[in-house]
């Protein structure tokens, strides 16, 4: 189970990675975040909100509303221009943290 | 025999009574929990284990309203100033009422509560509206009371949920004290206007040109109240387009 700071800090750049290959609603993206991290990655799914509403707030992404096939409204949720600019600068960071991390875990050969 | 909607209903209603959700958040966190329901019985689980498990996934009733609380913060203050100035007018009502309604009473009778009877005495018309005041303060809260005695369980009173969800009491303190020192300072200034702009020999109309800018004020604040009002009820309404 990953730890509550950690998740904090990466909510953003994978919501954004979600909706930027395709809108999406929260009850499906907490489902693939779910999936993917083979269930390690628990959130409690209603959090999930909150960071989405910052986001459209900040102009990173926009809500719509479609009605879903059981005939109820659902609030979908797709990327803006902006939001793709973010999700590039946090990538690089991300990778930045990721190669510095991976270059001191290495194992060095011993020599003595 | 478990009733799903019922149970659904009554969860929508423990944010329902809380000021810092908007209509719009609390209708997707409910799509979520019917969407997260039907997959649960899917996979045959009973209606009532699936309602539980997918109430549990989505959290916490009071950790979600603390944290849409972080992003809504705006709307919770546009509504706290509306309560604050409702409870204003609310109160200068009630106590020009008992004025008004102490007038009467000092002028008919109740010759043993003065010194001068017939004649216009601050001294005795202060405690009679005070009593009168303090009366109609009183029916109010026990009216508040009394309404929420017959309210369905998990559906509290909308207003006394406003002052119990305030966690730290000394916030609200903070937040009546300062309220009430805008309130002041907005009478304080056009007193000062008052006092500087007129000659010695107009202090003889200062109370009444000091009641005339109370009035200004008052209705400022009114339209303020008015203003608020329309903004909170737009926000009721608000629905997003569908595309």
């Amino acid at each position: 189970m990953i730890d509550k700071d950690l998740m904090a800090a990466s909510s953003r750049p994978l919501i954004l990675t979600i909706l930027s290959q395709h809108e999406s609603y929260g009850y499906e993206i907490i489902k693939k975040i779910h999936e993917l991290s083979n269930d390690e990655i628990q959130w409690k799914d209603g959090m999930l909100y909150p960071v989405l509403h910052k986001l459209e707030k900040e102009g990173c992404i926009e809500s719509f509303v479609k009605i879903s096939e059981t005939g109820r409204k659902r609030k979908y949720y797709r990327i803006k221009s902006e939001g793709t600019k973010l999700l590039e600068t946090q990538r690089k960071q991300w990778n930045v943290v990721n190669s510095v991390f991976n270059l001191l875990m290495e194992k060095k050969p011993c020599l003595s | 025999m478990f009733e799903l909607d019922k149970n659904i209903e009554n969860w929508v209603n423990e944010f329902k009574a809380n000021q810092s959700m908007q209509n719009s958040d609390i209708d997707e966190l409910e799509s979520h929990l019917r969407d997260s329901i039907a997959e649960l019985q899917k996979k045959g689980l009973s209606p009532e284990e699936s309602f539980w498990v997918a109430r549990q996934r989505l959290g916490d009733t009071t950790m979600l309203v603390n944290e849409f609380a972080h992003v809504n913060r705006a709307l919770l203050w546009r509504k706290r100033i509306f309560w604050l100035l409702s409870g204003y007018f609310l109160v200068t009502t009630i106590s020009y009422l008992a004025k008004f309604c102490a007038l009467p009473i000092h002028f008919i009778s109740l010759p043993w509560l003065s010194t001068q009877a017939y004649t216009f005495n601050v001294h005795y018309f202060l405690p009679v509206s005070l009593f009168i005041f303090v009366l109609f303060v009183a029916g109010a809260v026990l009216m508040i009371i009394a309404t929420q005695k017959d309210i369905v369980p998990g559906k509290r009173f909308r207003f006394f949920h406003f002052f119990t969800g305030l966690k730290v009491g000394y916030k609200f303190v903070f937040i009546l004290l300062g309220f009430y020192l805008f309130i002041l300072s907005g009478k304080f200034f056009s007193l000062m206007f008052l006092v500087k702009n007129s000659s010695p020999a107009m202090a003889g109309n200062l109370s009444e040109a000091e009641a005339f800018f109370s009035i200004l004020w008052n209705a400022f604040l009114f339209i303020t109240l008015v203003i608020f009002t329309i903004q909170l009820q737009k926000n009721k309404h608000e629905s997003v387009s569908i595309d």
